[in-house]
């Protein structure tokens, strides 16, 4: 299958494009490529069967305030129009569990629990890109998963479990009709971060027993 | 509670209709500075909204008017320098770039601005769409709470503002900020305008008086119980499906126009 990865220069779309590189066709694209041109969008999703669209995940807190959130929210916006109407089957939307810093440590936070980002444009960033897809596939025509990964090393979610959530993020079926998009938490330590997703095809990795 | 019953008022996006009406109801309590990217004398030589939409004046001392582009922090941010309140009516509908730049980063610059310059109370507005043409809108649902959740699809205009007003939300708690968010859809003039007896109405329409009225109940109230309180500024109408409940109760603005001339027969017109 011919994979788009976006933010293919983050620590996370780097890991992918080398690790899904070994089976697929990857078009990796970093932040010098402008999603936000439509043109530009076309072209890169043209005979795309999925887009892993990562830029979000890593939003760089030197740029400027206003480019960081023009990139997230109008690139995401440019790129779902793009991959709905190529006939893109599947976006999988990497994001960010920083969202939930401000609960209580000894909380364990599921998919359930309302995001908390501070309000500052790099906390923001990922939280329009999530918003933005949640809001294409709702409407129809195109489906998203969305992962939220902690920081790529033994503290947040392994590599190797980041890799494996997104392959089986590619292949979850929505079993349930009326359901174009699916959120999961990815982390590699299931004392913080569940996922309430049990009976999904997905597996849940960190899964608190 | 931080209500502001006096002071000094900057309104972003003045040059709208739904400003012009604020400001004919703030004037005479507030010290107005009224922000837009066009100076006045410009936006009054184009045509009103729609028919019957009110146009901003020319206003006169101690109000001011001031060319303020929303996407530029360090106008925003001069803008709001010594006001003790902030409403944000900045809005930009078709343009796939600039709607993106003004109902979300604008939003954004808004808020910023009001942390820093330490004014808790702002006024934000955005749409309540009735009708977005897919599953998840509200299109067939009835008692639909002021708190109910936006969907707005893809739909640009709908989207960016919705964008906009999480970004607000994520401000309002983060500093406990007091911030009233104001859902409006359609506008009439309080009589109806040229529209005839029995023509019929939508679920969510509002006069233009009462929508510049509730700015001044938006910026007084001291019930509000939330950092991010939304409101849907909506005419009584009976079809059941929005109310004024909230508004009613934690603002104590209840319009005054209802249109009840435009969802009665001919025969219930004439009993009046």
């Amino acid at each position: 299958m011919k994979l788009l990865i976006t933010g293919a220069d983050n620590v996370l779309g780097e890991c992918a494009v080398r690790h899904f590189s070994k089976e697929h066709e990857v078009r990796g694209v970093g932040r010098e490529t402008d999603l936000r041109d439509p043109v530009v969008a076309a072209s890169l999703v043209e005979g795309v069967g999925a887009v892993l669209h990562l830029d979000g995940y890593a939003a760089d807190a030197m740029q400027a305030e206003f480019e960081l959130l023009d990139m997230s929210a109008r690139g995401t916006y440019v790129l779902m129009h793009a991959a709905r109407d190529a006939d893109v089957a599947r976006v999988v939307v990497g994001s960010t569990l920083d969202f939930f810093e401000d609960y209580p440590e000894d909380y364990i936070i599921n998919e359930d629990w309302r995001p908390l980002p501070k309000p500052e444009a790099a906390s923001l960033s990922p939280l329009m890109v999530e918003l933005t897809a949640r809001e294409f596939a709702r409407e129809g025509g195109i489906e998203a998963v969305c992962l939220r990964f902690g920081a790529l090393d033994d503290s947040g979610t392994l590599e190797e479990d980041a890799m494996k959530a997104i392959e089986e993020a590619l292949k979850l079926k929505f079993n349930q009709p009326g359901y174009r998009w699916g959120l999961f938490h990815v982390h590699s330590d299931g004392n913080r971060f569940a996922s309430t997703m049990l009976t999904n095809p997905l597996r849940i990795i960190g899964q608190v027993d | 509670m931080a209500s502001v019953n006096s002071g000094r008022v900057c309104i972003f996006g003045a040059g709208g209709p739904v400003a012009a009406s604020a400001a004919q109801s703030l004037k005479n309590d507030y010290e107005l500075r009224l922000t837009d990217l066009k100076d006045v004398k410009d936006i009054l030589k184009g045509e009103p909204q729609s028919k019957g939409a009110p146009m901003p004046k020319v206003p006169e001392p101690p109000h001011e008017w001031r060319c303020v582009d929303v996407t530029d922090y360090k106008q925003v941010r001069s803008a709001a320098e010594g006001m003790d309140a902030l409403i944000n009516l900045t809005v930009l509908r078709p343009d796939p770039v600039l709607a993106f730049h003004v109902n979300l980063i604008g939003a954004y610059n808004v808020m910023k601005a009001a942390v820093d310059c330490g004014i808790t109370r702002i006024i934000h507005t955005g749409p309540r769409h009735i009708r977005l043409n897919h599953e998840g809108d509200y299109w067939y649902d009835f008692d639909i709470p002021d708190e109910a959740p936006l969907h707005p699809g893809s739909d640009l205009y709908a989207l960016t503002k919705y964008l906009g007003g999480n970004v607000v939300r994520v401000f309002a708690e983060a500093h406990k900020l007091e911030v009233v968010t104001f859902l409006y859809c359609g506008f009439h003039p309080g009589d109806g305008g040229d529209l005839k007896d029995g023509s019929g109405i939508g679920p969510f329409f509002t006069s233009w008086e009462d929508t510049g009225e509730a700015f001044r109940y938006g910026l007084r109230s001291t019930k509000l119980t939330q950092p991010y309180e939304v409101f849907d500024i909506v005419a009584q109408l009976p079809h059941g499906k929005f109310g004024t409940t909230k508004a009613e109760r934690l603002l104590g603005w209840t319009p005054k126009h209802n249109f009840e001339r435009l969802y009665k027969s001919k025969a219930g017109n004439a009993k009046e």
